[in-house]
């Protein structure tokens, strides 16, 4: 074979062994989005798959055990609600009402397995709006 | 309209026109393009300086200033938040191209005469754009009535910290720096002429611009690091990704450019490569800005998506009718002889890069190809990027040993061996030493073997030249570019092994405490003394003061704090880290309850992180030496 095609023939077999490579970790590292009713809804299907669950935190559904770092809280959109439990401290922010998005798996109990908590926020910073106050007790730390 | 935003916008159409005058063909315009140059960076630095006054006397009826100023922040911060937000950092990029363009110009008035006016021709058509942009979607001047009484001030985010300074004006230095290198491959793919002359100063522009852009990228992880309290430098975020890509184009381009220095080949190669980087520079700033992240859908809402897109559609089509034309002109002049030549090596170094910025690009769009087609939002987890970089970069770094003892054009086996076998044996010996010290993690011991491999191939041949009475001066009077050189892969080589311990032995714990309670980590104790607070005008900061010793004796004191802005629902978090060679503490307030006195700290002890602040200002060091190397009449 000449030296030319040899090259053209290795290059060749490099390219589709990278794509390849490349597309298959992709397609096992893909998480998808999905809200609490269509989590639900893909029932057994949905076990043990990595996901990002975006919500908002149910009122009055917030357990925090400081000394076991262990939160449990509902997330909740219109048609579903979903137990989730994360090892993390949630922010100082975290409360209810709040939008969420957590990343993990539901568990063979329908529970969410939480690896990472990330509380929603928009790109754009603007002030808050009607209705949201920040929460301001902590100035009675200024003795 | 006031003042500031006419000024404002007679300069920005003022240098819209003038570009556009200089494009006109000889017969018909009024006045010669290089004065159009001049009369952009004029009237680009008059703007400049008339958004920077704005934003210091907090002249709210600048659109702008009412998006991002307020009285209450500190006018350092004030001053720099010129490029905080879109329409601002829109304004700094204009006017680095208008300094450039500018620069350009004046330093090659009297030389290259053919190829000259397709440099310049290119560089107004570029600098059209920003204009257009700057002046329609982007426009930093509208007038806004009735004027606000304040404003809510820059992203929180953005003034906790000084890096905010640096990063994006050495981010913007770099990206917009590979205009000049591909204006130049435009005048080279126009007139058919890819000379030494030219190629000389297309590598010296590429290098003052590559150097910018690696600042910047090691820059921002740093910044990260420091602000956002996760203990992590690097995410591959699309935003991350975009500065990352041309980079990845960019160093492989250093290299081949001196096979085409020495052989006269690779011309092709070369055009192609710079093309690339210039239009992933565009395709960076279209996935940083437009917000295609959040949605594909959303990106038409902000309409400078589509300007982007137009641009990059515009520069592919152009380029690569360009290259399909003319490369019949750019065949290689020699041929590859050996297996065991410089150019060999410098060939797979630069097919490596260019698979592993494929293979970044194509996680970093997955999602957006996803939504495009399917609907189904996704997002690519990082498992994906690091698994395919690391086999990549393991392979690239041997490499980099391997180009140095390989010579240029005439190499054979038994010099290659004689060569690398000392380095060889270090190596080899250097990883049950490794072992030993803890470092068992695969990736990571091929990391430091590889790196140390490549570090004795340097050093060898710079002991082995002051032998032979040479002083390390002359040694870098001589060869400049060689031992720059060196010392910017030093760098590299600095930064290899910082990623690679910093990723493997990463130790993390958390706890919630009240006064004088402690947390262990490491050989580290951390203790709360005191939870206070201060008000600042801008911001409330809650402070934790924590007491540190290590080994039993107290060391030092860490203040990590959460600042409260009153423009946003959360706080933004100022960790406190304490930095030596071996490893960093770091220490983030993660909550803390003001009626029990308690905080939720999180300590995070990383070993050899510096290394990667430090290579990243070696590399940049090594990178000077090779740009002002002025001995340069043959390449070494």
């Amino acid at each position: 074979m000449r030296k030319k095609t040899r090259i053209i023939l290795g290059v060749v077999i490099i390219a589709m062994s990278l794509g390849y490579l490349a597309f298959g970790r992709l397609e096992k590292n893909i998480v998808y989005f999905v809200t609490p009713s269509e989590l639900l809804a893909k029932g057994g299907a949905a076990l043990d798959k990595p996901v990002r669950l975006g919500g908002v935190v149910k009122e009055g559904s917030i357990r925090w055990d400081a000394q076991n770092t262990l939160l449990e809280f509902d997330l909740k959109d219109e048609a579903g609600e979903i137990r989730v439990i994360s090892h993390e401290t949630p922010p100082q922010m975290f409360q209810d009402e709040m939008g969420v998005v957590v990343e993990g798996k539901k568990d063979a109990g329908g529970v969410f397995q939480s690896s990472r908590l990330m509380v929603k926020h928009s790109n754009e910073y603007h002030p808050p709006k009607e209705g949201e106050k920040p929460h301001m007790i902590y100035k009675e730390l200024l003795q | 309209m006031s003042p500031i935003n006419l000024i404002g916008n007679i300069c920005i159409f003022g240098s819209l026109a003038s570009s556009f005058f200089g494009l006109l063909p000889a017969g018909v315009r009024p006045v010669r393009p290089a004065k159009c140059a001049y009369f952009n960076f004029f009237a680009m630095t008059v703007a400049s300086l008339a958004m920077v006054y704005a934003l210091l006397t907090n002249d709210f009826s600048v659109s702008y200033v009412a998006q991002v100023g307020a009285r209450e922040t500190p006018r350092f911060f004030a001053a720099i938040s010129l490029w905080s937000s879109l329409e601002g950092s829109i304004l700094l990029w204009g006017w680095v191209l208008s300094a450039y363009t500018a620069l350009c110009v004046y330093r090659y008035r009297n030389r290259f005469p053919d190829r000259m006016p397709t440099v310049l021709f290119t560089l107004l058509a570029i600098g059209i754009f920003f204009y257009l942009v700057l002046g329609i979607p982007a426009n930093p001047f509208h007038e806004v009535y009735p004027v606000p009484p304040n404003g809510p001030g820059p992203n929180p985010l953005l003034q906790n910290h000084w890096l905010m300074a640096i990063h994006p004006p050495m981010l913007y230095l770099g990206y917009v720096g590979f205009s000049v290198p591909f204006a130049f491959a435009m005048g080279s793919l126009v007139t058919g002429r890819f000379d030494n002359d030219w190629l000389g100063i297309t590598r010296q522009w590429t290098l003052a611009a590559w150097m910018f852009l690696t600042a910047a990228i090691i820059l921002g992880g740093s910044w990260s690091y420091a602000v956002l309290g996760w203990g992590g430098y690097w995410a591959w975020d699309p935003v991350e990704n975009a500065s990352f890509l041309p980079w990845l184009t960019a160093t492989p381009l250093l290299h081949s450019i001196m096979v085409q220095q020495r052989r006269g080949m690779l011309k092709n190669w070369n055009l192609s490569l710079i093309v690339v980087t210039f239009l992933l520079t565009l395709l960076g700033t279209f996935l940083t800005r437009s917000g295609v992240l959040d949605s594909v859908h959303s990106f038409t809402e902000s309409g400078i998506g589509l300007y982007f897109l137009a641009a990059i559609a515009a520069g592919l089509v152009v380029s690569l009718a360009f290259l399909l034309r003319k490369y019949p002109q750019f065949a290689s002049q020699g041929k590859l002889d050996s297996p065991f030549c410089r150019e060999t090596t410098f060939l797979l170094a630069n097919l490596l890069f260019v698979c592993f910025c494929f293979v970044v690009l194509l996680g970093t769009l997955y999602p957006l190809i996803s939504e495009a087609l399917r609907g189904v939002k996704v997002s690519v987890g990082e498992p994906f990027f690091n698994q395919m970089a690391i086999p990549l970069s393991l392979a690239i770094l041997l490499l980099m040993g391997i180009g140095v003892a390989t010579p240029w054009k005439k190499g054979n086996k038994k010099d290659f061996l004689k060569t690398v076998r000392g380095p060889f044996v270090i190596a080899l010996l250097s990883v049950p030493w490794l072992w030993s010290l803890g470092f068992t993690n695969g990736p990571v011991l091929a990391a430091v073997a590889f790196s140390v491999f490549s570090l004795s191939i340097m050093l060898f041949e710079m002991v082995s030249q002051m032998w032979r009475q040479k002083s390390i001066v002359t040694l870098f009077r001589e060869k400049p570019r060689r031992y720059g050189g060196f010392i910017a892969h030093i760098g590299i080589i600095v930064i290899a092994v910082g990623v690679a311990v910093s990723s493997g032995y990463q130790e993390e714990a958390q706890a919630t405490l009240k006064e004088k309670e402690t947390l262990t980590i490491g050989l580290y104790t951390v203790s709360l003394e005191k939870l206070y607070a201060l008000q600042k005008p801008q911001r409330f900061e809650v402070i934790a003061r924590t007491h540190i010793s290590r080994n039993g004796k107290s060391i030092d004191s860490m203040e990590p704090q959460l600042n409260f802005y009153p423009t946003s629902r959360e706080p933004v978090s100022t960790p406190a880290i304490r930095s030596t060679w071996q490893s960093d503490l770091y220490l983030t307030l993660m909550a803390f309850d003001e009626k029990g006195m308690s905080v939720t700290l999180r300590a995070i002890l990383t070993p050899a992180v510096s290394w990667i602040w430090w290579g990243g200002g070696i590399i940049f060091f090594g990178s000077l030496i090779c740009l002002f190397s002025k001995k340069e009449t043959r390449p070494v």
